[in-house]
């Protein structure tokens, strides 16, 4: 069974407040008239330029009008300017975009022609010329003829979005549920626009606003139709209120006005989050407290290291304890969860498991180049003796590539692709190991391309000239050229063909044979691993629940999660009914006590649920996490008719549709 | 017999930016016959055209000459009936089973839109009914998935779910293109019983477009190797995966790495001896394989080989076998077992 999994809160401070200042300018325009007069602001009705007082809270202007009672009937004017021309250029444009976005072709070419159109024209030049001209305009001429010109902005991004969308496999199985057009687009596309919509209409507020006032305040809007804050700062600035020092006739405006754009920024910075929520916990204060925090972990593991027990003489590489926790909004997630074994030198060792498993988490842990939101939190990873997880920065860069080196995971994003492939190499050997002559470092590269199978000449080439096995090769040139005791290799070759995959992992396989080097392999495929390990460690849920040979493993594996993984796969030697694993993977957040494969166990007892099992030894050379021992010595048979769900058993399935087997 | 879905000769062929051409689909001809139906696993490397051919099976896309019909009509002569038609019987199943949901729905919503638009029940309960049945054809429970956000389901149940959703069309043939390739290996087991459930238990043929020949042999009766565009060997799961008659496929077989410690591979010294690399940079008018064939004659590389059948049901696009039967229709199906 799942649990209901939270949303974490997108409410944010920037949205707080962004809102609480809007709306605290809004309640003051509406509850502030039922106390004030409005005649209080005609012209003439006080003598100009008196300073603030008891009557006039913030004076008169140059006209005898009362300047607060102004304020009062103009700040919302303002904001209606702003909301009205919003509301008009991003209808609008949300219809010229979609169309676009949604009708390729003739729509889409003559959309982008009006809006490049219109983009190219200066708009407040343009609008200085027409607003002008127009006779006493009211909020709502002066509103649509700004909108007029602001649309494409919000047409464009609006276009691209649903660009996007479009093309998501949704829409064609609507299209196959048997919607049509419009209804893909009202139904399907529209609901994930909408917070694109709410981001952009902001915007178009913030740009109606301003322009409105910068007409405004040019005196370009010959109008007596409203009074705005933009209007207030013309006449100031027309009768030099500056000048005179009537700080109380142009400060009020400036500050209401600063307050509007402040409040309208942080309203769209907190409305990011919902547009792009990868930019959640990004924050300059979240940093330093990353920062900290990955310094207090060190400082823990460099005390630990200080007592540890002495390393295994016959290992290269040992992994004690090691432990990583993911620090995300909803809680730390433990994704490698005290994991310990050792390699030996020149073994190949594999770390299977399936997505979420930690498996690349830990490999990347192992290099300590774990980053945030990943920390390792504690254990120990002695290469030679030495504990990676403690020693000072500058020592572990010069064990890298040259004593234990990883080939990562999708090589085409390894790879510099503005750098000659050759200079990545160089790169790498001159960190390493100093100057040298030209004719060594050429020797040096060619050398470190011939162990990889790959011709000279490809050091003269970019990434994106080779294909992807040459890519992969080229990776593992960069990995070996320093010729490494240990290499990590987290799937190299996930996104090869199976005959290239062959030739790649053949390469890594006569590399390994010819560094004598000690090769950890990470995938999720047991019939790789198989063609290439000698041993092989089963993760789970951050967990190792086995390791063992290869062979064991395969007949007869110890723990149940690994005899049911290796009972799923299909083969080519016979047909077999499929089982798989039943239930959910598991849910690292919130992990509940005991055995993380307890609820989809079929050996599953009152104790797992409660007590994490321990690594034990029921072999000698095996390991594993499991209840089941030491009182059996091996794994029972699995109960198959268990497995199958019910209703896929042959013969147990109700007929729900007659129509399809009769046929027509 | 009627043909429910046939091709006949297609190709299709993309234009390259900035000049020269890709042959993605050459000269297919099979078909899907009404009455028998079959599991058929379309089976190649990136490249090979398999889902090309898929797209132009839909009416995705255009085949640039030859035909595609459905119930022996030309997809490209279609009015608006005949085409809502056959896009509801010919239901797909795509690969990511993440993008299939539209975020903003539960899951719900895939299987109430295909009732509704198909009129498939006439009252709520009756709507119910379809889906609690359907679920439980793929071996879901009503309780686990329904009333859910796709976020809060398994890779495996979102994907089953597809197939419930695929289900309930009522369709004629399903379009599985690599519908487990992107869910972890414990789950792939139940998606694959499911389809295979749908074939025997509702008559719906299953076309399984994919590049793991293990699971096409686990669930197909017939499969199609595809390579460069052009269908290499066609027949018989059973023959074509245990006993490969044409180079290509051979080298594709030897390359799965299987979990099986007794046939294990060994490193090799030199590139020369590995027989997954590309021996010749001639460049070929005829077969398409002939520059990576350990056994290419001297006429490979200038004429194209027919279909020959060198043994029951298969069918091998390879000179090797120019003394045996040729298949004169071109039709790969032909060869296919139904009996299985």
């Amino acid at each position: 069974m799942t649990k209901k999994r939270a949303k974490p809160s997108k409410l944010n401070t920037e949205l707080i407040l962004g809102a609480a200042i809007l709306g605290a300018i809004i309640l003051f325009s509406l509850i502030t008239p039922i106390f004030i007069d409005k005649d209080d602001s005609l012209l003439g009705k006080f003598p100009p330029n008196v300073k603030p007082n008891s009557v006039n809270l913030l004076g008169t202007d140059l006209q005898g009008r009362d300047i607060f009672t102004t304020l009062v009937y103009a700040a919302p004017q303002t904001l209606q300017v702003g909301v009205v021309t919003g509301l008009i250029s991003l209808s609008f444009g949300t219809l010229m975009g979609v169309l676009a976005g949604f009708f390729p072709g003739r729509i889409d070419d003559i959309v982008r022609f009006i809006s490049d159109g219109l983009v190219a024209i200066p708009a407040i030049a343009f609008l200085m010329v027409f607003v002008a001209r127009m006779q006493n305009p009211s909020i709502y001429v002066i509103a649509l003829s700004i909108a007029c010109l602001t649309w494409p902005g919000s047409a464009r991004a609006i276009r691209s979005q649903v660009l996007t969308l479009r093309e998501r496999q949704y829409i064609s199985i609507a299209r196959s549920n048997g919607q049509k057009e419009l209804e893909v687009l009202f139904r399907e596309v529209m609901p994930n626009v909408f917070p694109l919509l709410l981001a952009q209409f902001i915007g178009a507020v913030n740009g109606g606003i301003g322009t409105a006032m910068a007409l405004e305040v040019l005196g370009l809007v010959p109008t007596r139709r409203f009074l705005s804050l933009g209007l207030m700062i013309f006449w100031v600035q027309r009768m030099g209120g500056v000048l005179r020092g009537m700080w109380y006739w142009w400060g009020p405006p400036i500050l209401l006005i600063a307050l509007i754009f402040a409040g309208l920024l942080f309203l769209s910075s907190g409305m990011n989050v919902f547009v792009n929520p990868r930019l959640a916990g990004y924050g300059a204060a979240a940093k330093r407290r990353t920062a900290a925090r990955i310094k207090e972990f060190l400082a823990a593991r460099r005390a630990a290291a200080k007592g540890m027990e002495p390393p295994d003489e016959d290992a290269i590489l040992e992994v004690r304890n090691l432990n990583v926790v993911y620090e995300t909004v909803e809680g730390p997630v433990k994704a490698v969860n005290d994991v310990s074994f050792s390699i030996k030198p020149g073994e190949r060792m594999g770390l299977i498991g399936e997505s979420g498993s930690g498996k690349t988490t830990a490999a990347t842990a192992m290099m300590r180049l774990s980053r945030p939101p990943a920390f390792i939190t504690h254990g120990q990873v002695l290469l030679e003796g030495r504990d990676l997880m403690s020693i000072p920065d500058e020592e572990l860069r010069r064990l890298r590539l040259k004593e234990i080196a990883m080939v990562p995971q999708a090589s085409m994003n390894a790879l510099n692709p503005v750098m000659r492939i050759g200079d990545q190499i160089k790169d790498a050997l001159i960190v390493h190991e100093g100057r040298m002559s030209r004719a060594a470092m050429e020797k040096r590269i060619a050398e470190a391309f011939g162990m990889v199978d790959l011709p000279a000449d490809v050091g003269k080439q970019y990434p994106h000239q080779l294909s992807g096995g040459m890519k992969q090769r080229a990776t593992m040139a960069i990995a070996v050229a320093l010729r490494p005791k240990v290499i990590l290799a987290d799937e190299p070759t996930s996104a090869l063909d199976v005959v290239v995959q062959k030739r790649v992992m053949m390469t890594l396989m006569r590399l390994q044979r010819d560094l004598g080097a000690a090769v950890m392999l990470i995938g999720h495929d047991i019939g790789l691993m198989t063609q290439f390990v000698d041993n092989l460690g089963v993760l789970y849920a951050g967990r190792l629940v086995e390791w063992a040979p290869v062979e064991d493993i395969l007949n007869d594996a110890l723990h149940p999660y690994s005899r049911m993984l290796i009972e799923s796969l299909p083969t080519l030697t016979r047909k077999k009914a499929l089982i798989g694993i039943p239930g959910m993977p598991p849910q690292l957040l919130n992990l509940p006590p005991g055995c993380p494969f307890a609820p989809r166990c079929p050996f599953v007892m009152d104790r797992c649920r409660e007590e994490m099992p321990e690594v034990q030894s029921p072999q000698p050379g095996r390991q594993v996490a499991c209840h089941l021992y030491p009182s059996h010595t091996a794994l029972p048979p699995l109960p198959i008719r268990d497995l199958i769900p019910e209703v896929l058993a042959e013969g147990l399935v109700p007929q729900v549709l007659p129509d399809a087997v009769a046929g027509d | 017999m009627t043909k429910i879905l046939e091709t006949s000769q297609a190709t299709k062929i993309f234009k390259r930016r900035g000049g020269g051409e890709v042959i993605a689909v050459d000269n297919v001809t099979f078909s899907i016959e009404e009455g028998r139906a079959t599991t058929v696993a379309i089976a190649g490397e990136s490249g090979s055209g398999k889902s090309t051919l898929s797209l132009l099976l839909m009416g995705q896309h255009e085949p640039t000459s030859g035909s595609v019909r459905y119930m022996g009509t030309d997809l490209l002569e279609m009015n608006a009936r005949e085409k809502a038609q056959l896009r509801r019987e010919i239901q797909p199943i795509y690969q990511d089973p993440y993008g299939a949901y539209n975020p903003f729905y539960k899951v719900d919503h895939v299987m109430e839109m295909a009732i509704s638009h198909y009129k498939l029940a006439r009252s709520k309960a009756e709507a119910t009914e379809l889906v609690v049945d359907a679920l439980n054809a793929v071996g879901l429970r009503r309780d686990e998935t329904l009333g859910r956000y796709p976020f809060e389901l398994s890779g495996g149940q979102r994907q089953r779910l597809m197939v419930a959703r695929a289900l309930i069309c009522q369709p004629r043939i399903i379009m599985a293109d690599e519908p487990v390739s992107m869910v972890d290996a414990s789950l792939r087991a139940t998606i694959l019983s499911s389809l295979q459930a749908l074939n025997r238990q509702f008559g719906i043929s299953i076309l399984y477009i994919t590049h793991d020949l293990t699971t096409a042999y686990q669930i197909c009766s017939n499969i199609m190797i595809m390579y460069s565009g052009v269908v290499v060997e066609s027949g018989s799961v059973q023959q074509v995966i245990r006993e490969p008659k044409h180079p290509y496929t051979q080298l594709l077989i030897s390359s799965i790495p299987l979990p099986d410690t007794t046939t294990r591979w060994v490193s090799l010294d030199s590139a020369e001896e590995d027989p997954t690399m590309v021996r010749s940079s001639r460049e070929t008018t005829g077969c398409r394989f002939a520059p990576r064939c350990p056994h290419a004659l001297e006429m490979c590389w200038d004429s194209t080989p027919g279909l020959y059948m060198p043994d029951g049901n298969r069918a091998v696009t390879c000179f090797l076998y120019r003394d045996t039967p040729v298949l004169e229709s071109g039709d790969v199906s032909e060869v296919f077992d139904y009996a299985s």
